[in-house]
């Protein structure tokens, strides 16, 4: 045997096969070789809209004017900056300039309070209707469970003319006339409840309440109350018990909720712009839009600018939660060990008493509205009942009016509804499935910043307003023609990029509360990887995974601005009905918004059937 | 002074920044995109009769090529225009079924004027050839985005050029379309409203009633409000204030001295509008809420009272148009304006050929069907409000609001209205006079959209608006 047969690897092949060896060690932990490939293309995902966001804010745009140099009364000064330069100016004109004050300082304002009276109504709504389905013995659970999910579905400006005709009254000055309940009964509701801060508030909260009802409930349901019967042991007060233990339990639902809800809330325009602009009430969401796709483009720097205010706003809110959930306070709700759940007994007249009241106002809010639809898909005019109702516009097959039938007879309708089941069905598998992967993964690494980071990075793109992301992508595809030539693909990649955060933050929220023991029982058993995912973890938290992928599914079916800027407008169903706006036949707008409500609500329900798991079942109606 | 000098270091700072980064491209000698091909077709195209053009437009379908349009508008798609275009091309020797309308080989979308541009000069810049034609509108940016940048592709076709009817004011390059019409208008159920003087509507008893739209979101009324500070409408704002028509002439007009002895009557007229309206998101919301209020003013597109449907709640009776008055009887001869000042604003529907067209010659025959057939301008020759610049094409409208209105409600839940020239006058509004009234100084004097004014006025004057806007409380 000579020498070279039996030579020494050097140092560095030495420290090569180490670190190779670290790395495939790393790698060989399921959790990290998500995080790793969630981390590497959510980080591209992510970079190229704030990138172009952060390039607009600094560059003066065709249509824009930022002064030149010179007096303001010389032709240079006129003639302004050419178009691609680099510009501080937006900042001073959306901070410092004469019309900083309308067009930003009162409307953060206005959104500030609007985002915050939002996330405290959906809290107390939808954490209430949770615990009062969970932990009580009211009646009609099963009704209410159903329903409340309703508002979520619904297109927000719906739900914003829903409150407006209905409570409009002679009292609302110079926008008022006489509303659906002054008609009915005489009552007059001031301006304030109708148009302002309030109304705005309680829309958006009531259409974010789902989330805080799916979010608590799922905690509530699975919660194991060993901890609120020691108290009872220990004597201590039911209000301390709930206090003490209940709320920290659900503590990091509720700092979920409220990550969803006021970066939703935030960055929300259509009810803002229903139930605030007629009396001046400007939110921040309302400004970017206009600056953005209005003006003509001569503010897109201050619009970019302002985009970045509302993704910062979001980024603080996403760092408070990190730390909460990231932290100690943490808490496992569903064990290993066997556990129930006590409920709270209403009392013999008091579980009915409870029910009622409750089902009659979740009527009001999430029923009212789609009745309003199904009516005013029968009237001439919007809100306007004095002829009565007619079916002409679901069965006329006799052109009504710019070539469109009635909504059976309607082929273009059918075919846009094809497309956002077709499209929506795509970006829930896939975003489901991307966020029910990265949830898992960062909740196995909780403590590594790594998966924080990851976490964070799947979490983005809520924050990035859908118009400007739509803008982006569609630039971005022009860049790459094959891509161009696709518009469904183009609208695949926009929603999985979307719609990620729902599943994640669900998919989180789920492995947050499973105990690491049971995968770890399987683990010591030899159990490969997808099994335990797919015969332990998945099953064990089915409900909540299954909202990962029906949020992304009902988001993408009711969703506009994100694929405003991308293939024909009669694509998909939203486009359409923006579409038939144009043609002033609202009844058919009104029809087709009740499809869209009615097709969402049967795929909740067939997922119910076929897999045992809903948005409201996960939460405990049964 | 604080904000002064942060305005000045922004500048600064640009102007540094700039400097380093070796400024932008480009320079000042005149653009143009426009392909050769796509300029020697076009220039070809013009000469030809249509049944030349449809030939030749036959040619490039027969080799794959399509016509696709992206447009402001949705009419032009519709069935009607389809067919007439399939029709013509039959006669040159095409094969289409008329009872097939998805046949026709033009694809048509439309979208708003915040997004057009973006997407057709995204496409172009792009180098990538999808749409072939576009009908656009918005003056400013139809000037900056394509005029400007050399992508407008002038198509005139030779009917509309021959034609005496037409109307070659401003309209050939740009080619024009249509005029589309916003006008003041107001619901009189209550029978106590007379606006018969622009100004009037500055009143502060009017504050939160004006339905309109938000000019620094809809790109037509900031067109419109930069026209008004164009001299000849600063005139006749002057003339209207001092008229004894104006209920309002005790306002203070000092703060807009600044502006120069005429111009102050323009931003004076420009702040006191946008603190009197209330900003809609579409004119279809703005129409709606005027139907239902009584007392409320307009400043919305015509077209758009034909969305209100009679019931026994709402009624287009209600709803005067003010140049018109509540008694006019017929668009032929609607007298003087009834409003002292101006009547309404003409806005314009252009056509332009992509600069990378890839089927020019079809492209220019399915925009010819459109401007100077009567059957492909159909779908627009219905409404009030819309004005071709080729007259000849247009229905006869002057007697809209004539005929039978039905007491009890039909099967579509309106009472239904027979148009009869011969009927009663049902609907006063509806009365349509020609563009020609409209645009007549004597008479309608409506403000006429011009690129070449907004462009380089834009600037001077958005900033002004944006701040009223801003004060909004």
């Amino acid at each position: 045997m000579d020498n070279e047969s039996v030579r020494q690897p050097s140092e560095f092949e030495r420290s090569l096969k180490r670190g190779w060896n670290t790395v495939w060690t790393f790698l060989s932990n399921p959790a990290n070789s998500i995080l790793v490939f969630f981390g590497i293309l959510l980080l591209i995902f992510n970079i190229t809209p704030i990138v172009s966001v952060l390039k607009d804010a600094f560059t003066v745009h065709k249509m824009e004017f930022v002064p030149g140099p010179g007096t303001i009364d010389s032709d240079t000064y006129w003639a302004g900056t050419p178009a691609g330069s680099f510009t501080f100016y937006h900042w001073y004109e959306v901070f410092a300039s004469e019309t900083s004050e309308g067009f930003f300082w009162r409307p953060l304002g206005n959104s500030l309070v609007v985002s915050i009276m939002s996330c405290a109504f959906a809290i107390i709504f939808g954490g209430g209707a949770a615990f009062l389905i969970c932990r009580t013995n009211m009646k009609f659970k099963k009704f209410i469970s159903t329903v409340f999910i309703f508002p979520y579905i619904m297109p927000q400006w719906t739900l914003a003319l829903f409150w407006k005709n209905f409570f409009i009254s002679t009292n609302c000055g110079a926008l008022g006339y006489v509303g659906e309940l002054q008609k009915l009964t005489g009552i007059a509701m001031p301006q304030w409840w109708v148009f302002g801060p309030f109304p705005i508030a309680i829309v958006l909260g009531l259409h974010y309440a789902p989330f805080a009802y799916i979010l608590m409930g799922g905690v509530l349901r699975n919660m194991d109350s060993n901890l609120e019967e020691a108290a009872t042991i220990l004597n201590i007060p039911k209000w301390k018990t709930f206090f003490k233990v209940t709320i920290p339990m659900l503590t990091p639902a509720i700092l979920s909720t409220v990550l969803l809800v006021f970066s939703a809330a935030i960055s929300s325009y259509p009810i803002a712009q229903t139930l605030g602009t007629p009396v001046n009430y400007f939110v921040l969401a309302v400004q970017m839009k206009k600056m953005i796709e209005g003006s003509s483009g001569a503010m897109v720097g201050q619009g970019s600018i302002v985009s970045i205010v509302l993704i910062l706003m979001g980024v603080l809110i996403l760092i408070f939660n990190q730390r909460a959930t990231g932290g100690r306070k943490q808490y496992t709700t569903v064990s290993g060990k066997a556990g129930q759940a006590s409920k709270n007994n209403l009392g013999k007249a008091g579980k009915w008493i409870v029910g009622a009241l409750f089902s009659l106002v979740v009527v009001f809010f999430c029923i009212g509205p789609m009745i309003s639809f199904l009516f005013e898909s029968m009237l001439p005019n919007p809100g306007d009942y004095s002829n009565g109702l007619t079916t002409y516009y679901w069965t006329s097959k006799d052109v009504i009016r710019n070539d469109l039938h009635g909504v059976f007879h309607e082929p273009k309708l059918w075919e846009a509804l094809k497309g956002s089941i077709l499209l929506s069905i795509v970006c829930a598998i896939l975003a489901g499935t991307c966020g029910l992967l990265i949830g898992y993964a960062v909740a196995k690494k909780r403590k590594s910043k790594f998966a924080q980071g990851v976490n964070g990075l799947a979490f983005f793109p809520y924050l990035i307003p859908s118009v400007s992301l739509s803008a982006i992508f569609f630039l971005l595809s022009l860049q790459v023609k094959w891509l161009y030539k696709l518009p469904f693909l183009v609208c695949v990649i926009l929603g999985l990029i979307k719609y990620i955060p729902f599943a994640s933050r669900s998919s989180l929220n789920a492995m947050m509360q499973l105990s690491n023991e049971i995968e770890e029982a399987a683990i010591i058993q030899n159990v490969p990887w997808w099994k335990r995912m797919v015969r332990i973890v998945f099953p064990i938290q089915k409900s909540a995974f299954l909202s990962g992928y029906l949020l992304p599914f009902i988001s993408c079916m009711r969703e506009l601005n994100l694929f405003i800027f991308i293939g024909s407008g009669t694509m998909l169903l939203t486009r359409f009905m923006y579409f038939l706006e144009d043609t002033g036949i609202s009844a058919l707008e009104n029809a087709a918004n009740l499809i869209l409500v009615v097709i969402i609500l049967v795929v909740n329900w067939l997922v119910n059937i076929l897999t045992g798991a809903s948005i409201d079942k996960g939460v405990g109606g049964k | 002074m604080k904000k002064q000098l942060i305005k000045l270091g922004c500048l600064v700072l640009s102007t540094v920044a700039l400097a380093a980064c070796g400024g932008p491209s480009g320079g000042s000698e005149e653009k143009n995109l426009i392909e050769p091909e796509v300029a020697a077709a076009v220039k070809d195209a013009q000469g030809l009769s249509r049944t030349e053009l449809m030939k030749k437009a036959l040619e490039e379908i027969k080799a794959g090529k399509q016509v696709k349009v992206l447009a402001v508008t949705s009419r032009g798609g519709k069935d009607a225009a389809k067919i007439e275009f399939m029709k013509q091309l039959n006669e040159a020797g095409g094969s289409y079924d008329l009872s097939k309308p998805a046949d026709c080989p033009v694809v048509y979308d439309s979208t708003v004027d915040g997004k057009i541009y973006t997407m057709l000069a995204g496409e172009v810049e792009s180098g990538v050839k999808n749409y072939t034609g576009a009908i656009l509108q918005d003056g400013y940016q139809l000037q900056k985005k394509f005029i400007d940048e050399g992508m407008f592709t002038n198509y005139v076709p030779k009917e509309w050029n021959d034609d005496a009817s037409t109307d070659k004011n401003g309209t050939a390059d740009p080619f024009t379309l249509q005029y589309n019409f916003k006008t003041w208008m107001y619901n009189n159920k209550s029978g106590d409203v007379t606006i018969d003087n622009v100004w009037d509507i500055t009143d502060a008893k009017y504050k939160g009633k004006i339905c309109t739209m938000d000019p620094a979101n809809e790109n037509v009324n900031m067109d419109w409000l930069i026209m008004l500070t164009q001299e000849k409408w600063a005139d006749c704002l002057k003339t209207a204030f001092e008229a004894s028509s104006n209920d309002n002439k005790s306002l203070d007009l000092t703060p807009y001295a600044n502006y120069g002895e005429k111009l102050k009557y323009s931003y004076a007229f420009i702040a006191k509008f946008i603190e009197n309206a209330v900003f809609y998101a579409d004119d279809g919301k703005a129409v709606d809420a005027l139907a239902k209020t009584p007392g409320a003013l307009g400043w919305i597109v015509y077209s758009k009272i034909q969305n209100v449907k009679e019931t026994a709640e709402t009624s287009k009776k209600n709803i005067t148009i003010a140049a018109l008055g509540n008694s006019n009887t017929d668009g032929n001869n609607p007298g003087e304006s009834k409003i002292a000042g101006f009547g309404g604003f003409m806005y314009k529907h252009y056509m332009s050929l992509m600069p990378n067209c890839s089927a020019p010659y079809a492209t220019a025959a399915f925009f010819n069907v459109l401007s100077t057939t009567k059957e492909g301008y159909k779908n627009w020759a219905g409404d009030v409000g819309d004005y071709p610049t080729m007259a000849a094409i247009n229905s006869d409208r002057t007697k809209n609001g004539h005929g039978t209105l039905a007491t009890e409600a039909d099967e579509t839940g309106v009472f239904k209205f027979t148009q009869s020239a011969d009927g009663e006058n049902v609907f006063p509004c509806l009365n349509d006079p020609s563009s020609a009234w409209w645009n007549d100084a004597t008479k309608g004097n409506a403000v006429v959209e011009t690129p070449s004014f907004i462009g380089p006025m834009y600037n001077r004057v958005a900033g002004f608006i944006n701040t009223q806007i801003s004060k909004k409380k």
